[in-house]
């Protein structure tokens, strides 16, 4: 597809009329921002650093006005702009960057991260496009004609996911601008350095609409947005070039271009041209955005210097109690759970590769679920990062999104949404904001003969994440409980692991004859299984490693005498091991069993627990050996703790020969 | 020639699947590609067709679980191999499963037979293991409404319970006056009143320990501290000995004390302790349980208040015996120890 023909109309953007007034007002008013938030950080005011658009204002404020009241802005690093055109928010934007709590995320985003109702920005170049187009998808689904705008820089360009969110935004006719600013530079690398092809060709070869425009001819840029708006709001994508440049370096102190060439540009800037030529009702203007800018700044400076928030430090006792599993096949259990909250929740998505009828998902959990809901089970393209981070969006929306990752080892292309932002995003809202329910679904761990990329207990990567929660079912818990608690959402975004191993086994059936399964009351209980609660040994774990425990507890006993009782928690992260303090150090000593990498991994975490509980009792990990995972079935066995090894660690700790 | 059917792998991760329905009868003639069975793996439901024509003979029966590579069907290519065929379906099958019950590991069993110990004490116990079986003794075991009260009260972390008989002390004062050393009469006509109460009530004389162990011999032990240091000396088989013995078996304790020459056997083995501090007008107190005993003695009184009564408390443990029972014990002592009084009167 080729770009449109833009209708120019110039003169119908000539004074006197409001439309102009109004954006020459918001332009005048970003620049005086940022004009004081430079001044604030020569005087050492400001928290860390800021990313100017100074040069760059007409972008945002032509932009922003023309928007609506409930259409969502994403952005970067470079926000500010976008922010006041989007939001006229000018004591949340200085209070924030100064970090004081009357800033937009009370002093906890800064400069490039910026969160509020209709506005999210984040450090990390095409970050937030996923999210964007999530909220698109949210608005498409729902029926509404909101829409959303993502901001750029040609820097982006670089970021692979944003042709993962082009193709997506093409395929699914998502409301969704996206407007690339491009001022030429990379931070300090000049463009034709890094940047092959050309920009809107790379829109257009999705089946993106795209136009250009600059910062110079702002009132062209004008007709142009309201023509691009308006395809959008119709239902379909569309990619807006705007050629603009940035007078001030890209941060501070790190502007290597030469000083004849940003002269030329000073010079030919718009807004200074404006303020140069006496166009009637400007130096009223400018009066008035330095009178704002003064008062504002004011405000800001008494405003109090935010309190650290301090978590309530709250561990209520482990209660267990005896349960009976003999329910269906763990897959089984999965995909009613699934059902029932679709059912229950109308806004229930589901998202993931190959996940419709007739195939329904590499593990089968999604069969037949498209067929009943057809519009809420997406087959999606393989893009892991634009997938999670629409689920993440999704949820901002209010939404619960399950999306699938077909196997944990592509985790790692996702790892953006989920560590730098969907984990983020209520930290930026601020205590009580409501949750970000997105759950992205995994099956890890090996034993298959899938060898070195599709065997790995990547969990790790995860775990220790502020703000993400991760989850890893096993044979002793309902994963259909998890799941329906998941749907009942409240929880923020999820990592729910499920071990290749237990799609077609019967829930319980691992538990020894003469032991009993207890569970605690959390969504996400804690398991332990005993012979009547008599302990010699503790063994620990989780997800699949729960069966192979339960094996060596047999061996244990049958071969030994040596009664030992199995524990595993269901959320590995957050996880405070004092609370099961009492339960984990009833025997003589603790062996914890991993499937994943045990260097610095969920082991080590539990052991450095105990220790600094003043915890003495001897204690041993069982871990697989370092080195990738093989295929064949005999050196994949000599790789993964067997039951046998637990049994050696557990006596070794015992005292038993 | 009779032809196994085998469950074959369906997908990657299925080690098993469920037979779902049966389209043929056992004996039933098919034609090659005839559907005999359906079976389901977690992903998929896989039709089981013929290989050839021939008699089925069905080897597993409906929601069975089947392994990957068992045989679930025979396909007899005559009619005279079906018994054949029968036959072998009968040998595979699976043993049963494991009764529900007890568990009792190998060397445990092993042990209980070599030593003749009562599985059956360790009924309610999930599991068995051989230090349990080494280590049960002579423990009676627990009822199951026993049971239940222990744990409460273990989880409650109230184990102990207290009850106190009190009665006019004066007739017993009187006679115990006319001797040398007064108080050691006293203390003996309560040792001797306890020894011959047990004698009676033989279940408090045990202890709690994974169950309620007896002792062999009624010893009852005397909490003496005489500004030295708190000792507990023991009349040994307190039953078999009359008042006289009684309390001279006390003032050799006392001397012993004094002189510090106790023995080890003169210090070890009481099943109750009893303490006195009647001399010191403390009319009641509650004692503490020692180690290995359900019941502790404690003997007050107040020569002060008319009537110079006399209070025995019984401190005991609740996990063996009741506060039902303690009471009729105690009123037994108050019967036996006011007697002394009367014999005098």
């Amino acid at each position: 597809m080729s770009s449109v023909t833009i209708r120019t109309d110039p003169g119908a953007l000539g004074p006197p009329t409001p439309e102009r007034a109004r954006i020459i007002h918001t332009a005048l008013l970003i620049r005086a921002v940022e004009e004081r938030l430079l001044e604030l950080f020569a005087e050492g005011t400001l928290s860390g650093t800021v990313h100017t658009c100074i040069g760059q204002e007409f972008s945002a404020a032509v932009i922003g006005d023309r928007l609506r009241d409930g259409d969502a802005v994403f952005s970067n690093h470079r926000c500010h702009g976008h922010y006041l055109a989007a939001t006229g928010d000018v004591l949340g934007l200085i209070a924030e960057v100064m970090g004081r709590s009357a800033g937009t995320c009370g002093g906890r985003g800064g400069s490039q991260h910026l969160c509020r109702e209709g506005f999210l920005s984040t450090g990390i170049l095409g970050g937030c496009l996923p999210i964007a187009a999530g909220t698109a998808l949210a608005g498409k689904l729902r029926g509404d004609d909101r829409i959303a705008v993502a901001f750029i820089g040609d820097g982006t360009l670089g970021e692979g996911v944003l042709y993962e969110v082009l193709n997506i935004a093409a395929l699914w006719r998502l409301p969704i601008l996206f407007v690339l600013e491009d001022n030429g530079y990379a931070q300090s690398t000049q463009q034709p350095e890094v940047l092959a092809g050309d920009i809107v060709a790379r829109a257009s070869a999705f089946g993106v609409e795209t136009a250009s425009a600059n910062t110079w001819q702002w009132e062209h840029l004008w007709h142009t947005a309201g023509q691009a708006v308006e395809r959008v709001r119709a239902g379909a994508p569309f990619f807006l070039k705007v050629s603009t440049y940035r007078l001030r370096a890209h941060s501070k102190g790190d502007d290597d271009r030469s000083e004849e060439e940003v002269a030329r540009f000073e010079e030919h800037d718009p807004l200074n041209r404006i303020v140069a030529s006496g166009e009637p009702g400007v130096a009223d203007m400018v009066a008035d955005v330095r009178r704002v800018v003064d008062s504002v700044t004011a405000d800001a400076r008494r405003s109090p210097k935010p309190l650290p928030h301090t978590e309530i430090d709250d561990d209520p006792p482990l209660r267990l109690r005896a349960v009976r599993l003999d329910g269906p096949r763990f897959v089984d259990s999965l995909h009613e759970a699934l059902a029932a909250g679709m059912r229950a929740n109308p806004d229930t998505i589901l998202l993931g590769e190959d996940i419709k009828a007739p195939y329904g998902g590499a593990f089968k959990v999604t069969r037949g679920l498209s067929e009943d809901h057809p519009d809420k089970v997406l087959n999606t393209p393989i893009s892991e990062a634009a997938i999670t981070g629409i689920g993440t969006g999704l949820a901002m929306c209010g939404m619960r999104s399950f999306v699938e990752i077909m196997f944990g080892d592509f985790m790692t292309l996702a790892t953006d949404q989920l560590v730098n932002q969907a984990s983020k995003i209520a930290f930026l809202r601020g205590p009580g904001a409501d949750p970000v329910d997105v759950v992205v679904r995994t099956p890890m761990g090996g034993r298959r003969g899938y060898g070195p990329t599709h065997s790995q207990t990547l969990d790790r990567l995860f775990v220790g994440t502020p703000g993400l929660r991760v989850v890893a079912s096993n044979s002793l818990v309902d994963p259909g409980s998890l799941i329906a608690a998941l749907c009942r959402g409240g929880h923020g975004p999820t990592v729910f692991l499920e071990n290749k191993l237990l799609y077609g086994r019967r829930l319980g059936e691992t538990v020894p004859h003469g032991f009993t399964l207890e569970l605690s009351e959390e969504d996400f209980p804690v398991a332990r299984v005993s012979a009547g609660g008599r302990a010699d040994v503790t063994l620990v774990g989780y997800g699949g490693m729960a069966d192979y425990l339960l094996a060596a507890a047999d061996l244990l006993f049958t071969e030994h005498d040596v009664l030992a009782q199995v524990l595993c928690p269901t959320q590995i992260y957050p996880l405070r091991w004092r609370r099961l303090l009492d339960v984990l150090t009833a025997g003589r000593g603790v062996v914890v069993a991993e499937e994943g990498p045990g260097f610095a991994g969920f082991g080590s975490e539990l052991l450095a627990q105990l220790v600094e509980e003043a915890c003495a009792l001897p204690a041993r990990r069982v871990l697989p050996k370092e080195t990738p995972i093989p295929a064949a079935k005999e050196l994949e066995r000599d790789v993964f703790p067997e039951p046998g090894d637990i049994v050696m660690a557990a006596l070794e700790v015992v005292g038993e020969p | 020639m009779i032809t196994e059917i085998k469950l074959k792998q369906e997908g990657a991760n299925d080690e098993s699947a469920v037979v779902l329905g049966w389209f043929v009868e056992d004996g039933q003639r098919v034609d090659e590609g005839d559907v005999l069975l359906e079976v389901e793996t977690s992903k998929v439901t896989v039709e089981i067709q013929a290989p050839s024509a021939g008699y089925v003979v069905p080897a597993v029966a409906l929601r069975h679980e089947a392994r990957v590579g068992e045989v679930v069907a025979y396909v007899c290519a005559d009619e005279g191999e079906l018994a054949d065929a029968r036959a072998r379906r009968v040998q595979e099958a699976e043993p049963a499963p494991e009764a529900d019950g007890q568990r009792v590991s190998p060397a445990a069993l092993r042990y209980a037979q070599e030593h003749g110990v009562e599985l059956s004490q360790f009924a309610g116990q999930p599991v068995v293991t051989l230090q349990d079986v080494q280590s049960a003794g002579s423990a009676e075991p627990l009822s199951r409404a026993k049971e239940l009260e222990v744990r409460r009260l273990a989880e409650a972390n109230v184990l102990n319970a207290a009850i106190s008989v009190q009665f006019e002390g004066a007739g017993v004062r009187e006679f115990a006056a006319k001797a040398t050393v007064p108080s050691v009469r006293l203390l003996a006509t309560v040792v001797h009143s306890v020894a011959s109460a047990l004698a009676e009530f033989p279940n408090l004389n045990s202890w709690f320990d994974n169950g309620i162990r007896t002792h062999e011999s009624i010893d009852v032990g005397i909490a003496i501290d005489l500004d030295d240091s708190l000792k507990v000396g023991v009349v040994h088989e307190a039953d078999r000995l009359d008042l006289d013995a009684t309390e001279r078996r006390l003032g050799e304790l006392v001397s012993r004390y004094l002189n510090d020459e106790l023995t080890v056997s003169d210090v070890t083995g009481g099943g109750v302790t009893i303490s006195d501090l009647s001399m010191e007008d403390v009319l009641s107190f509650q004692p503490l349980l020692n180690h290995g005993q359900a019941l502790a003695i404690g003997l007050g009184g107040d020569r002060t208040l008319p009537g110079a009564p006399i209070c025995v408390t019984a401190t005991f443990d609740h996990r063996v015996t009741t506060g039902r029972e303690v009471s009729q014990f105690l009123n037994r002592c108050r019967h036996l120890v006011t007697g002394y009084g009367q014999e005098q009167t």
